[in-house]
């Protein structure tokens, strides 16, 4: 198996250690190089990015190369979500400069159709007005694995998703500052990490409507400190309510583009949702399918944990958070019956426009048994959480309640 | 930098351009060495989709016939493994069907 040719280009360098520093110390070459040998089988995979999973304790890892990994929801029941619990979505490897927190040589620019190009140092984007805000991000295949039948792509089940702080800079700050012209319709976003295979670096892009929006950050803090290498150091794009793919990590170009960006990750089938509902299991033509913007509404069980136990008529309390995309989260209400009764729970109210609301409410469950706890929010435009997944081809925007069993013993 | 090309230059491979090349600039992805004279459909499988992304991924799925065929016309055509050949393309996916395929 694969082993041979590792083994045997192991043998031949010794102390994988000393090899890997100094592939690392010959800086922005390294990574390539390092891609290079594990696409050719000749490192260990363990090589490439796997020292940063140390940075994410208790994540599900889903694939570590690229890594990808989330957390279950019981670990997500901070109502900040810290930074080593962050999901991590790559689809490449990480650059050189994350792993490094070097901000030496990185610039942000801003090409395309602007009357000002400008290229900004880590230095000068810090001197620009800063917000701080905290803000919901989420994959867009989040729930993925709920989708019947099954999807392609990797399987997230509820917890590609997290509620953090990011301090940065207006983007319409710094387009302003670039200047657009009449003809910016779109923007195309760029980032450090090199893709995997022979992919189109990753980018896509936002609508100039969106990246004008006052609460669409160009971020170099998360929690109050430098981003982690695996959320986008130096600096990402943190684009709220949208798709997690607009916000684009390790940001160093953004071209502004006179229609709507048309990279690999833009069309096709990627992000993208078919215009109407679709038979599950079938797949539109490429004509009907558009891309996919904004969350719709959604509620995470944080507390108690699945399959919990508790006592006969003992007093659960049940939280979590719910969030709505550009919406405002309503209500949220609970059953234990399966959806026969509901049950109204506290909201507390987000901590800015952003960021999720959180819920709770105490609930006891009289009798012996294997129940489900199911939870379901409303936004403040009349929609709700829907009972069954809706289908689409690629498992994109998975909104459907979440269902927690928990046992009762007499 | 450089001594990192020149390393990487000594090892054949291709070096990732610095980053914002334009679209379609990236060469394709290196073909796995198999180190087997006749491989199984499960070394082929593993080998091939290793190549870029972790065996992870293919293992977490259950996707049936049509998806798989899907998956497979987007690695070749798309992401770099334009050298697995129909021949096995439809050994792969024989094999994806049986041991990834829909549960029962």
């Amino acid at each position: 198996m694969k082993a041979f040719s590792r083994r045997r280009f192991l043998t031949h360098m010794g102390h994988s250690g000393a090899w890997l520093a100094f592939l690392t110390a010959c800086g922005a070459g390294a990574d390539a190089a390092l891609k290079g040998l594990v696409g050719r089988g000749l490192l260990p995979v363990a090589w490439a990015d796997d020292a940063l999973l140390g940075t994410k304790p208790g994540m599900t890892v889903l694939t570590s190369q690229p890594i990808n990994g989330e957390f279950a929801p019981h670990l997500l029941d901070d109502d900040m979500t810290p930074a080593a619990r962050h999901f991590v979505r790559n689809n490449g490897s990480v650059p050189a400069r994350a792993k490094n927190k070097d901000p030496q040589g990185w610039t942000l620019s801003i090409e395309g159709e602007v009357t000002t190009p400008l290229a900004l140092s880590l230095d000068e984007l810090q001197q620009l007005p800063s917000v701080t805000q905290q803000a919901v991000i989420e994959c867009g295949g989040n729930g993925r694995a709920l989708f019947e039948p099954k999807v392609r792509g990797n399987q997230w089940t509820r917890g590609a998703v997290a509620c953090s702080q990011w301090t940065g800079v207006r983007l319409r700050d710094v387009l302003k500052k670039a200047g657009l012209k009449s003809r910016a319709v779109y923007t195309a976003h760029y980032g450090e990490d090199q893709p995997l295979g022979s992919a189109q670096p990753f980018s896509r892009g936002i609508p100039i409507e969106k990246a004008m929006d006052e609460h669409t950050l160009i971020a170099y803090q998360m929690n109050g400190a430098a981003l982690p290498a695996l959320n986008g150091y130096p600096v990402r794009l943190v684009v709220p309510g949208w798709i997690g793919s607009c916000s684009q990590k390790w940001l160093n170009r953004i071209v502004v583009r006179d229609q709507v960006h048309d990279s690999q990750k833009m069309t096709g089938y990627s992000y993208r949702v078919p215009a109407y509902p679709v038979e599950p299991g079938s797949r539109p033509p490429k004509e009907d399918m558009v891309i996919a913007t904004a969350w719709r509404i959604k509620s995470l069980i944080t507390a108690p944990q699945a399959n919990a136990q508790f006592q006969a008529g003992q007093s659960i309390t049940v939280r979590g958070h719910a969030w709505a995309g550009e919406e405002t989260v309503k209500e949220v209400l609970v059953s234990t019956d399966f959806g026969i009764h509901w049950k109204k729970t506290m909201l507390t109210q987000p901590a800015n426009a952003s960021a999720w609301a959180h819920w709770e409410c105490d609930l006891a469950l009289p009798r012996k048994g294997h129940y489900e706890i199911w939870a379901r929010a409303f936004d403040d435009k009349g929609n709700a959480q829907p009972f069954r997944q809706p289908w689409n081809p690629k498992g994109y925007l998975g909104n459907v309640i979440h269902r927690l069993p928990v046992l009762i013993t007499a | 930098m450089i001594i990192g090309s020149a390393l990487a230059l000594v090892w054949g491979l291709a070096v990732g351009e610095e980053n914002n090349q334009p679209a379609g600039a990236v060469p394709a992805v290196q073909k796995p060495v198999i180190d087997e004279a006749n491989p199984g459909p499960d070394v082929l499988t593993r080998e091939y989709c290793s190549a870029c992304h972790s065996f992870q991924l293919v293992q977490a799925q259950r996707l049936n016939r049509a998806t798989w065929e899907w998956v497979m016309e987007d690695m070749v055509e798309q992401f770099g493994a334009g050298w697995i050949t129909p021949p096995e393309q439809t050994v792969i996916i024989d094999y994806l069907v049986e041991h990834y395929g829909p549960e029962k």
